[in-house]
């Protein structure tokens, strides 16, 4: 008999235990992942969580969940399935809408680098998003002055690129480090476009 | 927890300069990678050109890498910032390989262990990976399902449009 009422308290305390370990353990389980998720991505995300926390705090949302929604619709920002999910509390009807409505709706107060991501028409959006080389790196004006790339443009680059970026070493120092290192982009991307423009002569001289 | 979680930075950091330092001294053919600022050395700008004898070739595609904060343990995140039209990357420029998957998360269940991320495996093997990629794409793990259809039924349009990309991407 006293065996028996022994271990009768024993799986209840397991059970008591149990539930409060998960009530314990559950809530707290959101604050540190929400947090992780302002760090890791753009800022423009970060403020955007922000203002959401700070009149609309809705129901808790994961970086797991949110993760999850994305594996399924990359195009998607953070904002947006953050959004619907903070709606819903729930990734399968997150994901229920998704294949529903082919989208989500922007946050009310998105940011300005929102229009930027392709929301149901990935494929238009794909178009004009990046600025080419040349432009990012500012090298008009080196386009046809007469810098030494290491090697005649002329050569396929695969064969010849290690030339040029031999001549650079590590350097103990940072500033020295990143010019060598800006170098060698700008050496390969003008030597790809000249060769590129010379292809485009010789077609139009055979021509 | 603090101190452990620093600890962990410490020995990404340490890691990264190595292989900055290596990819500096030994540029392989065609790669050209490093941090966009020193001051930050989880964000990486890196330049692949396009493998000969496919229509990539001539071009120069820029990529970000993102690492966590655990690297080596975890893999980094690669990102295409130019037009990029391939069955392996997802229409953002998010490149979807075998060598950026941790073993232990395997959506598709067909990449076998040993193809994908350890802490034995490198920026310059990552880089080497996707150009060959570049060269011949997966067809089993499509990411971007328009690239995917368009290579496996029109050659020819495929080419036009990697083509039209590597020119636009130098800025022609």
């Amino acid at each position: 008999m006293a065996s028996d009422s022994t271990t009768t308290t024993f799986i209840a305390c397991i059970v008591i235990g149990f539930l409060l370990i998960r009530w314990f353990v559950i809530p707290s389980a959101s604050p540190p992942s929400s947090s992780s998720t302002t760090g890791t991505p753009t800022s423009s995300s970060q403020t955007a969580t922000e203002v959401n926390a700070g009149y609309r705090r809705r129901r808790p949302v994961t970086q797991a969940m949110i993760e999850v929604v994305q594996s399924i619709a990359p195009a998607l920002t953070v904002e947006q399935i953050r959004y619907d999910l903070e709606r819903t509390g729930s990734v399968e009807l997150t994901i229920d809408r998704i294949l529903a409505e082919g989208g989500l709706p922007l946050p009310p107060n998105a940011q300005p680098a929102a229009p930027q991501q392709p929301q149901p028409s990935p494929s238009a959006a794909a178009k004009g998003l990046y600025p080419d080389l040349i432009t990012r790196y500012q090298l008009q004006t080196k386009l046809h002055a007469d810098i030494d790339l290491g090697q005649h443009a002329g050569i396929i680059p695969g064969n010849t690129s290690t030339v040029a970026m031999k001549k650079a070493k590590w350097s103990q120092s940072k500033e020295e480090r990143q010019e060598i290192l800006r170098q060698q982009r700008e050496n390969m991307i003008l030597r790809a476009r000249r060769k590129l423009e010379e292809d485009d002569k010789k077609i139009n001289i055979t021509e | 927890m603090y101190k452990s979680q620093n600890s962990r930075t410490n020995t990404a950091v340490r890691r990264l300069m190595t292989e900055y330092k290596q990819l500096i001294n030994e540029a392989p053919d065609g790669i050209s990678a490093g941090p966009i600022d020193e001051d930050n050395f989880f964000e990486w700008e890196c330049l692949i050109q396009g493998p000969e004898d496919t229509p990539f070739e001539g071009g120069v595609f820029p990529a970000t890498l993102t690492f966590p904060k655990d690297y080596p343990l975890s893999p980094p995140t690669m990102k295409f910032t130019c037009d990029m039209f391939h069955p392996n990357v997802y229409k953002d420029g998010t490149v979807c390989i075998s060598i950026l998957h941790a073993p232990g998360d395997d959506p598709n269940m067909y990449e076998s262990a040993s193809e994908r991320w350890s802490p034995i495996q490198s920026v310059e093997k990552i880089l080497i990976s996707v150009m060959s990629m570049l060269a011949e794409p997966n067809d089993e793990s499509g990411a971007n399902i328009d690239a995917c259809k368009v290579w496996r039924n029109d050659r020819a349009e495929y080419n036009r449009i990697v083509k039209a990309n590597v020119r636009k991407t130098l800025g022609l």
